[in-house]
């Protein structure tokens, strides 16, 4: 599986050019201040960077922006565990348990399992990368838009299940997120539910309405509180409780890796990426957990499954990236411009052609995972002082600044406007008890349902039968009805067991 | 003194149990939206591929939020019941919620260092912070450092008044 000669001939690649080592640290602290600021991600971060690469050799740029990619994909947990404002798309499910452990003032503790599992995520990732970027190129072009539609149902439909309020307002907050996602330009050309602003064009931007949900939503509702974690006790800021997270973290392997092989799974989908593995590798954690009860209320677990998956699925991404020259999302797609930029072209005659290229990337972000460690233990130590400051004064401008982030991403008053109003639609959701988590989840993989269910039509011409030629397919439907069957009866056994608690 | 009395009974008196029509008239609002998108995208439609998703989603999404709605109805019982927030809790939230939709909105008229100041200083208000130098100390310095670091370090062509 490892070519010997080439993996040789990539040790005295790095060792020969220090530029490749000397951008790593910049790049992942560079990535970590993006991914923890709302409103700025990744993607942001690495297309903002793109051009300080025009003048570096190939290896090195590469290095830099997979240093970014890295430091990003955790970064986004530390807002999401101290804020409940996910700071990218990939720490959606991080912040499900993450905040609430802030909230108990185990904001350390989260703060370092997160760390632990994003280090060991990404290693797993590229480890794996290591051995599988030959023969696993063959194996992705056989998942075709039926499996992926499967794929996209099987995410909204667990999470809209996976809620602690009942499944009737899971399906209308998920449905809810889709439709949302329907707005504008469709892929055939269509104009929906603009109704004639142009500023709808393009549709309601994800990111402002996932930060106008999740956080302007809470940030209102926690108006007239004193302090994030209402114990004055609690109120402290250690590296002790870092250290005890990540210690934990580590005893706990089987779900860090369990989590890290979803998030490598998903992450060689093209089009999946991380931002579907966190989520995907949360609903295994909590279905496989012996008390699922504790998701959503502070268990570590789910931050765990969470980083883990959305920091493997960096190195899954680079598979189909390098091996077919697909992008598995916008972070890779960025780094497919690096790859322009410098005129190289992804897939497989590059992998036969450039073998000790490929391992020195993959060993070159081997020890980028490493030097995490250190650089995001600084970095969380120093982000954890926010639980000392008044709510008062937090509130307005960590709004403030998703506001002025959100008009980053999008260019115009859109952003801002729709954070306003995803905030006050998610602000009455949270009064009714309607998971904002499913519609989030709705909003990011309407898209890709849609274009799927259209793809799959269009190959089949509306005919069923088209789908007893697709084995992959039916097995993750039949899959996906058996777990639901499990999820709905244990559920409905559970709440009946309560009744005659209380009775 | 009775008087007195009478109004301290009437607060420690718990609520007796009301039905939440606000749920309902929320969940046919849910409803109402995702049947007139569905309607409107089939009216402009061309052929089945472009409603393909959204019709069956509104229609189960729509008949989700009607049952939500209609079973949130009957009032709560026992620990739902007390934690259930009642309307005048939540002034502040709401006051809070009014603002960041102002702020949003005055943003480009106003240029965002004038309007973040403006809303720093009003949420503080808002919270119930009343020095007004405290006030001024956040809402002046912070805007200005807010809006400094995105339109200098990070180049963000916000549209700002005097920065």
């Amino acid at each position: 599986m490892i070519d010997f000669t080439a993996f040789s001939d990539a040790l005295i690649l790095l060792g020969s050019d220090p530029l490749a080592w000397l951008v790593v640290i910049p790049g992942l602290l560079i990535g970590l201040v993006f991914g923890s600021i709302p409103g700025l991600s990744i993607s942001i971060a690495m297309a903002v960077f793109l051009p300080a690469t025009l003048y570096m050799d190939f290896l090195p740029a590469i290095l830099f922006l997979t240093a970014i990619f890295t430091g990003g994909g955790f970064g986004g947990a530390v807002p999401a565990i101290l804020m409940n404002i996910p700071g990218t798309s990939s720490a959606v499910a991080t912040a499900f348990d993450g905040y609430p452990m802030a909230r108990k003032g185990q904001h350390g503790e989260a703060l370092g399992a997160g760390l632990i599992a994003s280090v060991v995520g990404t290693l797993f990732g590229y480890v794996i990368l290591l051995f599988l970027v030959g023969p696993v190129a063959n194996w992705v072009l056989r998942l075709g838009p039926t499996e992926m539609l499967v794929v996209a149902i099987w995410g909204l439909l667990l999470i809209a299940v996976l809620n602690d309020s009942s499944v009737a307002k899971g399906l209308a907050a998920g449905v809810l997120g889709i439709l949302i996602s329907t707005i504008g330009y469709s892929d055939t050309g269509l104009m929906r539910g603009t109704f004639g602003s142009m500023y709808l064009i393009d549709g309601i931007p994800a990111i402002p309405a996932l930060i106008g949900l999740f956080a302007a939503s809470e940030m209102i509702n926690m108006a007239g509180r004193d302090y994030l974690i209402s114990n004055r006790d609690l109120r402290r800021v250690s590296l002790k409780p870092i250290l005890a997270g990540a210690a934990a973290t580590l005893r706990s392997w089987p779900q860090v890796l369990r989590g890290s092989a979803i998030g490598t799974l998903i992450g060689i989908i093209p089009g999946v990426g991380a931002s579907v593995a966190n989520l995907a590798s949360y609903a295994a954690a909590k279905n496989l957990s012996d008390a699922p009860a504790t998701f959503g209320k502070g268990n570590p677990e789910g931050v765990v499954a969470s980083e883990a998956a959305n920091s493997s699925s960096e190195g899954g991404g680079m598979v189909t990236l390098l091996a077919l020259g697909l992008p598995g999302g916008a972070g890779t797609a960025i780094l497919l411009g690096a790859f322009a930029m410098h005129n190289v072209t992804g897939g497989p005659r590059f992998i036969s052609e450039n073998m000790d290229i490929v391992y020195a990337l993959i060993l070159g972000n081997i020890v980028q995972a490493v030097l995490l460690l250190v650089v995001g233990l600084i970095f969380v130590f120093l982000a954890s002082s926010i639980v000392k400051i008044r709510l008062s004064y937090l509130i307005p401008f960590v709004l403030a600044v998703s506001m002025m982030g959100t008009f980053a991403i999008t260019g115009s008053m859109v952003g801002p406007l729709t954070v306003a109003g995803a905030g006050a639609l998610g602000w009455v959701m949270r009064r009714y008890s309607y998971p904002v988590t499913a519609t989030v989840v709705g909003l990011l993989i309407g898209p890709m349902a849609e274009g799927e269910l259209t793809r799959s039509w269009q190959i089949s011409g509306g005919d069923p039968s088209f789908l007893l030629g697709r084995p992959i397919t039916l097995v993750l439907l039949a899959t996906l009805v058996i777990v639901m069957a499990i999820l709905l009866f244990s559920r409905a056994y559970g709440r009946a067991n309560s009744a005659r608690h209380q009775a | 003194m009775p008087e007195n009395s009478e109004r301290i009974d009437h607060a420690e008196r718990p609520d007796a149990p009301r039905r939440r029509w606000g749920a309902l008239v929320f969940g046919l609002c849910l409803l109402g939206v995702m049947a007139f998108y569905a309607w409107s995208v089939i009216e402009v439609s061309r052929s089945l591929t472009d409603y393909l998703l959204i019709v069956p989603a509104a229609i189960v999404g729509a008949l989700a939020a009607l049952w939500a709605g209609i079973t949130d109805l009957k009032p709560p019982r026992g620990l739902m019941a007390i934690a259930r927030p009642r309307l005048r809790d939540e002034a502040k939230p709401l006051a809070l919620l009014v603002l960041t939709v102002l702020y949003a909105c005055a943003a480009p008229f106003a240029g965002f260092d004038i309007a973040t100041a403006l809303f720093i200083a009003g949420a503080l208000f808002v919270q119930g912070e009343r020095t007004w130098w405290k006030i001024a100390l956040a809402a002046l310095p912070g805007a200005a450092l807010i809006t400094w670091a995105f339109t200098d370090l990070l180049l963000v062509r916000l549209p700002v008044t005097f920065l």
